[in-house]
């Protein structure tokens, strides 16, 4: 089987700056500041970013993720984090809030967060793509 | 037509990690080189269909 059907299923991407759980109601999330985009006084500027995924998989087991934050315009990648998603058995869904850390964007324009996995054998599926926007607005 | 099982809902669970920074100069230029290889095997399928 290709890695592709092998690994995880990324069901939902929202770039946000923090998640809460209800305290009422168990899996029921509050999301805050979520974008699109950032609008940024300078060049090149610094900021963390972080993710909110909905996973699924059909089987257990810890796949390894990877998230690469890619300059469209020079296809170049500008941050480069990977991360564990831990499922402990199968047809689960898995909410993960994972933090990519301080991102360098040394230009205005768009950019593509990628999520792929590794299977077991070793190869590598892009599973979910979204973009991200950095917008100058000079004082 | 494939048919679906029917999985029973279980309340997802919400998990916080740190992702880590990939640091090793050999294992970017790796991961930009199979990049490369999926843009051009998608450009290709594009230009077949």
């Amino acid at each position: 089987m290709s890695a592709a059907a092998l690994t995880p299923r990324v069901r939902t991407i929202v770039i946000c700056d923090d998640v809460s759980a209800s305290l009422t109601e168990e899996g029921v999330f509050t999301l805050e500041g979520v974008r699109y985009h950032l609008t940024v006084s300078s060049l090149p500027w610094r900021r963390g970013l972080d993710l909110f995924l909905l996973l699924s998989s059909a089987r257990q087991g810890e796949y390894s993720g990877r998230v690469l934050v890619i300059s469209e315009r020079t296809d170049k990648a500008v941050r480069y984090v990977k991360f564990l998603a831990p499922f402990d058995e199968d047809n689960q869904l898995l909410v993960m809030y994972v933090e990519l850390g301080e991102c360098v964007f040394p230009h205005a324009g768009q950019y593509s967060i990628e999520i792929s996995f590794s299977s077991g054998t070793g190869s590598d599926a892009l599973k979910g793509e979204h973009p991200f926007f950095i917008v100058l607005h000079e004082e | 037509v494939s048919k679906k099982t029917d999985v029973p809902f279980k309340i997802p669970r919400l998990v916080r990690v740190v992702a880590e920074e990939i640091t090793d100069p050999a294992e970017r230029a790796a991961i930009d080189r199979l990049r490369r290889r999926r843009k051009r095997k998608l450009a290709q399928q594009r230009k077949k269909s």
